[in-house]
């Protein structure tokens, strides 16, 4: 009985594995596609018609910051040092315990004023609202608001002050490319059915920064989480997103840096507060929005690193952070169920939602169970070692080939660095990353999945940011 | 086991013929990830020669780009800002910088190009470079674009630097490229079409608006027309194109072009599109009201005001606070007064407060009248981002 089990779960598991792989492969060409059209055009010639043009578009950059006291002075000063005509900074103290909002009266010269905002969409109650009296950050604003326990109750606040008719969700600890909005801003112009546009990220750790928040040297982390990250990151935004964005199927727009377009986001009733992946939720809601009104919509994928990012360093936050991300997928299939399949919904029914149950919801069960299989088989000597070691190798092989796709596409791309050292020590990550990262991903997101069934109780908790060598 | 020696080809044959029959024997599956392990070890190899060969390639590259930068970047300044200069001083100046090679100037026209794209990028607020066209046919660049335009190389690149640049190349080699099958490369050419054509340069202009209006391409027409207005260069009729556009984004944004480039006469027909039935019509020709200050047409835009909806309501309290004039006060005093709106009573009150020193008396009185709490922390919110504004001012 077993070995019958064990024989259709192997193969039920090889036709699994070969059908990812195949995903990848076309994954990998619609995303060179997606490429090309994006690299067309001269980033020079698009800055010079933004920069001229009374048509410029407002854009507001929307950061929830909790407990950041590290680095909130110079994320700030990252997200106020862009280089766009036409925007501005909310900055939303989400009821920090530190001395978050202390640090930035102080650095930015803030008073209170009054604020007469109306609640477009649900967040905790505003406390103040503060601007600077210095011109040189005049396009500040920060929200001090009651905690709403979740990041999705912080940029509804941000949403709530929001005046421009797309803004940019990211997080006080990130730092951005000074050309980001150029960047992010461009499929807009182009298309004006873009609801949604997706920037590259990529994580911060290594790097050095001067006090106005700009970064002096672009260098991976020593460490080995964030250098695993930085190449998930990679994968995930330059194959698997490009690969999606052509096919106008995004599955996710990140919380970390995303441009949105106000009036939909306001329309689909904002971010949901009760979500554990609150900027899926958020897009599929748009999206959903879209589809139930019969609007034109498209969500893109950019190839430009546009936002860095302070990973998790230890286990203990990266436990945290992927925990809550298994549980935030889980919740958001079982939230947006009636989507699947439903041509109504467009590819977000028929291509993204299957996608993910099948290849993100099922995969860490089936890797589980798979470890669990091949313990009972050395136990038991029913392995055939002659197939374990080329299965192993072929999946390994493909993983580092991926690995080393990616590195040489970020090359192309303008590279996220300056040293071709860096991306040696990318690619030793890459071929180390099945072993030593990839089995604790796997087990936080079952962890995640067990928390959400056995309705664990959820604590969004703080990550403590280091900050960035200076 | 007798020994076999293999020579030549028959090595290579030997070892793919190892390679094939590895797995002989095994099941399916295992062929199957048997040749998943060998292409992606062909693909590695691949891989990594191709990353070598571009990062070698791209460092030379950026090497020799470094090089032409350093030497020719000044001068290029150095002649764009200057008024006027003839073209044997440019070549006088430009070989002084090529200490090395006498035909350099020539053989370096692809390197400058970035050169003449980034002073552009950085002197945005000139409409146009005086020198830019002299510059293009003695450096080689000018020649260099028709080269590409006529073998068809690197067209769509080109063509925005082209487009960017405002350079005039002759109107015969755009010919194969303004009915390019390829939507960008034909708009492009298009676009460049109106900076080099001579008989008739907005020949595509309304086709292709009628069909494109996304912010991306008004912003280029916008970008070519101040550069056309710059040189006195003839504009086209936007009040003309405006009444015969079916599309009604394209006909809102030629309304604001009017405001912007237009004539005089035609600015005064600006008043005819204040009752049009499209409502982005109106709100265009609103906006251009408030950019060509038109005393007389304030009036008018009173009148139509409480048949409005309320964006284009907001629009027309906007346009009446560019004149500052005390006349208005009591219109926006009404506004406040009388819109259901939120939204238009800050704007009402907003211009109020920074019309004149009576508006901001009429503000005062109504911000001691207002029992409403809502609308009194609204007018605090005025009051103070007012005073942070003259903060700024004074800095």
């Amino acid at each position: 009985m077993i070995n019958a089990f064990l024989y259709v779960y192997g193969n039920l598991v090889f036709f699994y594995s070969m059908s990812l792989i195949i995903t990848y492969v076309i994954l990998i060409i619609m995303a060179d596609q997606q490429a090309k059209k994006n690299q067309k055009w001269g980033k020079k010639y698009i800055r010079s018609m933004i920069d001229t043009s009374p048509y410029t578009l407002g854009v507001s950059i929307v950061a929830g910051a909790y407990n950041e006291e590290n680095t909130i002075v110079d994320n700030v000063n990252s997200l106020l040092s862009q280089d766009y005509p036409n925007f501005d900074v909310v900055i939303v103290n989400d009821g920090s315990k530190d001395k978050t909002l202390e640090k930035m009266i102080e650095a930015f010269e803030l008073v209170e004023i009054p604020y007469d905002y109306v609640y477009k969409v649900h967040c905790q109650p505003f406390k103040r609202l503060f601007k600077s009296l210095n011109p040189k950050f005049n396009k500040l604003t920060v929200v001090d608001k009651v905690n709403g326990g979740t990041k999705a109750d912080a940029i509804n606040g941000g949403l709530n002050v929001v005046t421009n008719p797309f803004f940019i969700n990211t997080d006080a600890d990130c730092l951005l490319a000074k050309d980001a909005i150029y960047e992010c801003i461009f499929p807009v112009l182009q298309d004006e059915r873009v609801i949604a546009v997706s920037g590259t990220m990529s994580i911060s750790n290594g790097f050095t920064v001067n006090d106005k928040g700009e970064v002096l040297e672009f260098r991976p982390s020593s460490k080995p989480f964030p250098l695993f990250q930085d190449l998930e990151y990679k994968r995930s935004f330059l194959i698997g997103k490009m690969g999606w964005s052509n096919l106008n199927a995004m599955p996710n727009v990140s919380g970390g840096y995303g441009l949105f377009n106000t009036e939909v986001v306001v329309a689909a009733g904002g971010y949901s507060y009760d979500s554990f992946a609150e900027d899926m939720d958020m897009l599929w809601r748009m999206i959903g929005y879209c589809c139930d009104f019969n609007k034109e919509y498209r969500v893109v994928q950019i190839p430009h690193t546009c936002c860095w990012t302070e990973g998790p360093a230890t286990l203990k936050t990266l436990n945290r952070q992927r925990t809550r991300w298994g549980r935030g997928l889980i919740q958001l299939i079982d939230k947006h169920k009636k989507m699947a399949f439903q041509p109504h919904y467009r590819q977000l029914g028929m291509i993204t939602f299957p996608y993910e149950i099948i290849f993100e919801f099922i995969a860490p069960i089936i890797e589980a169970l798979g470890v669990i299989s091949l313990v009972y088989l050395i136990f038991t000597g029913g392995i055939n070692w002659g197939s374990f070691w080329i299965m192993l190798c072929a999946i390994y092989l493909f993983s580092v080939m991926l690995s080393m796709l990616i590195i040489f596409y970020d090359y192309i791309q303008g590279g996220s660095y300056n040293h071709v050292k860096s991306y040696l020590k990318l690619l030793v990550a890459g071929c180390l990353e099945p072993f030593m990262y990839h089995p604790l991903i796997t087990f936080f997101s079952l962890k995640g999945y067990g928390n959400y069934i056995f309705r664990t109780r959820a604590v969004w908790g703080d990550m403590q940011h280091k900050g960035h060598k200076k | 086991m007798e020994d076999i020696r293999f020579y030549g080809w028959d090595t290579l044959r030997y070892y793919w013929f190892v390679m094939q029959n590895h797995f002989v024997g095994w099941s399916w599956q295992i062929s199957v990830a048997y040749t998943i392990v060998c292409c992606c070890i062909i693909a590695l190899l691949i891989l990594g020669l191709v990353f070598s060969f571009r990062v070698y390639r791209r460092n030379r590259h950026l090497k020799h780009q470094a090089r032409v930068d350093e030497k020719y970047s000044d001068t290029f300044r150095q002649i764009l800002m200057s008024d006027t200069m003839s073209a044997s001083s440019m070549l006088e100046l430009l070989k002084r910088c090529d200490n090395e090679d006498e035909d350099g100037v020539k053989e370096e026209a692809e390197y400058f190009i970035p050169i003449l794209v980034s002073i552009r990028t950085d002197l945005t607020e000139l409409a146009y470079f005086p020198n830019l066209q002299m510059l293009a046919t003695v450096s080689g660049v000018r020649e260099y674009c028709e080269k590409s335009l006529l073998e068809n190389h690197d067209v769509f690149n080109t063509l925005q630097m082209m487009a960017m640049l405002q350079l005039v190349v002759s109107e015969g080699r755009l010919a194969n490229y303004v009915n390019h099958r390829d939507y960008d490369t034909r708009l492009m050419a298009r676009l460049c079409f109106i900076v080099c054509g001579i008989n008739d340069p907005y020949k595509f202009l309304m086709d292709d608006i009628e069909e494109n209006s996304s912010s991306m391409y008004t912003m280029m027409l916008h970008y070519i027309f101040a550069w056309m207005k710059a040189q006195n260069k003839k504009m086209p009729n936007f009040i003309t194109l405006a009444n015969n556009l079916k599309n009604q984004d394209a006909a809102s944004f030629m309304i604001n072009e009017v405001g912007y480039f237009g004539t005089d006469e035609e600015k005064s027909e600006i008043p005819t599109f204040l009752t049009s039935k499209s409502y982005k019509c109106r709100e265009s020709a609103i906006k251009s009201v408030h950019l060509v200050n038109s005393e007389a047409t304030y009036d008018r835009l009173m009148k139509m005001y409480p048949e409005q909806i309320e964006e284009t309501k907001r629009e027309i309290i906007k346009a009446l606070s560019v004149p500052k004039n005390n006349k208005y006060n009591e219109f926006f005093k009404e506004a406040y007064e009388n819109s259901p709106s939120k939204d238009t009573k800050e704007i009402a009150l907003k211009c109020l407060y920074d019309n004149n020193k009576e508006g901001r008396y009429q503000f005062v009185l109504l911000q001691q009248k207002t029992t409403d709490p809502e609308l009194a922390t609204l007018m605090q919110k005025i009051d103070s981002i007012g005073a942070l504004q003259m903060i700024y001012e004074l800095h």
